[in-house]
């Protein structure tokens, strides 16, 4: 493999994290660290510097798109941003403490069990009404959103803020502590616990990822994990990819995304449960 | 995510209003990140190109690659390119990674800058919770940096 051949490689795997990263909220680490690691053969810590521009890319990339679908909620993200960096920071530090392989084994459970459990997951119209919320209220965190693929507008109210707030911290410190999975715990913690509809829970928590990356992205940086011969091609995939997904976002069926998620979920606990026993 | 421009139809759905201006948020956010992701992947694209182009990097690319498809580059630390003076360094040499790294830190900055854009808007609306929560995300951003 030529080294141009090797650049076009590396484009092609970040079209493919960038495009379902954006569909689904997951920022696309969960495919260029396992395929830059097994299939090229790719240093860890190097495949992890570039899965968090990748990060970085996606968010970006993607939410200046659903802005404009109105699909991402910015009071949402930013009120659980400040739950998910906070978090971030208190895993970082108990992870240079230690990380105990048994944590990945019991996160890799959780993920699995909360990909199933959005799969399952009734329509916004045929659950019960969600309990009030009165800081959800407060915040003004409830929305609207055009949806392409039922044709009409879709509006929610948004229930158990606390909670919300809560697992948001214990996945921000999931990712500090274990570098991964930040958006696949997000999602699920927006879609079960506070009731959003699936669409918006995607699309805030691309918007949301993007800043808890950056907070650890300086850390990876100043180590020199960061490679650019490396990182610009899967960086330029990515943002051509995120552009492709996050236009197929606002016409795909909630079902249909919602088995996609599980999917990539389930992926993803395998790569923890790999990681465990390595 | 404002109501105002929900009509409600006469059929009980509703349709989305887009001629109605988005609101300040949304906007000041979409333009920080539209300047962000485009600004770097220029000088991505800039960076690619200027390293393929040159002779002598050509070499160092085509050492480098074979070795980290093979799993040679065990040594992470290997680029220089890992603090901020070093990379404006190379910058000012016109050498291809350093545009790349370049366009990078610009990439990794847009969020903060998000955020930070985020907490002007809410000072000009004087909606005080959200001052307060998007300054203590800047702030825990900027500490996360200052300590890591």
């Amino acid at each position: 493999m030529t080294p141009l051949e090797f650049t076009a490689a590396l484009v092609g795997v970040g079209v493919l994290a960038g495009g379902l990263g954006a569909l689904l909220g997951l920022g696309g680490g969960f495919i260029v660290v396992p395929v830059l690691t097994l299939v090229f053969n790719v240093n860890i810590r190097l495949a992890i510097g570039a899965s968090i521009v990748t990060i970085i890319a996606t968010s970006s990339g993607a939410t200046v798109a659903f802005l404009r679908d109105h699909l991402a909620n910015l009071r949402i993200g930013m009120f659980l941003e400040v739950a998910t960096t906070t978090g971030a920071v208190t895993g970082a530090f108990l992870g240079s403490v230690l990380v105990p392989r048994v944590l990945f084994v019991i996160f890799a459970v959780v993920l699995a069990q909360s990909a199933v459990a959005v799969a399952r997951r009734k329509h916004l119209e045929d659950r019960p009404p969600p309990p009030p919320d009165e800081l959800a209220d407060r915040l003004g965190l409830h929305g609207a959103y055009p949806d392409q693929a039922r044709g009409r507008v879709v509006t929610y109210r948004v229930a158990r803020t606390k909670t919300g707030f809560g697992l948001m911290y214990a996945a921000g410190a999931v990712s500090g502590l274990l570098g991964i999975g930040s958006g696949s715990l997000k999602v699920p913690a927006m879609d079960l616990a506070m009731g959003l509809p699936m669409k918006v829970s995607s699309a805030t928590s691309n918007f949301m990822i993007g800043v808890t990356a950056a907070a650890s992205a300086g850390v990876y940086f100043a180590r020199g994990d960061i490679d650019p011969l490396l990182t610009a091609p899967v960086a330029l995939g990515v943002l051509v990819g995120a552009f492709a997904g996050s236009r197929l976002l606002p016409g795909i069926q909630p079902r249909l995304l919602r088995l996609l998620f599980a999917v990539a979920v389930i992926v993803v606990a395998v790569n923890m449960l790999v990681k465990a026993f390595l | 995510m404002t109501d105002s421009v929900v009509q409600e139809s006469s059929g009980g759905g509703a349709e989305w209003d887009d001629s109605a201006a988005p609101p300040p948020l949304e906007r000041a956010v979409a333009v920080v990140l539209g300047i962000g992701v485009t600004l770097s992947s220029a000088l991505l694209v800039t960076g690619v190109i200027v390293t393929l182009a040159a002779r002598s990097s050509r070499h160092a690319a085509t050492r480098a690659m074979p070795a980290l498809r093979h799993g040679a580059l065990h040594q992470p630390g290997w680029t220089s390119y890992s603090s901020i003076a070093a990379v404006i360094r190379g910058v000012s040499h016109g050498t291809g990674p350093a545009l790349v790294m370049l366009g990078v830190l610009v990439l990794v900055a847009t969020p903060i800058a998000r955020v930070a854009v985020s907490v002007v808007v809410f000072s000009v609306s004087r909606d005080r919770r959200y001052i307060l929560v998007t300054a203590l995300v800047l702030a825990v951003l900027l500490g996360s940096f200052a300590l890591g």
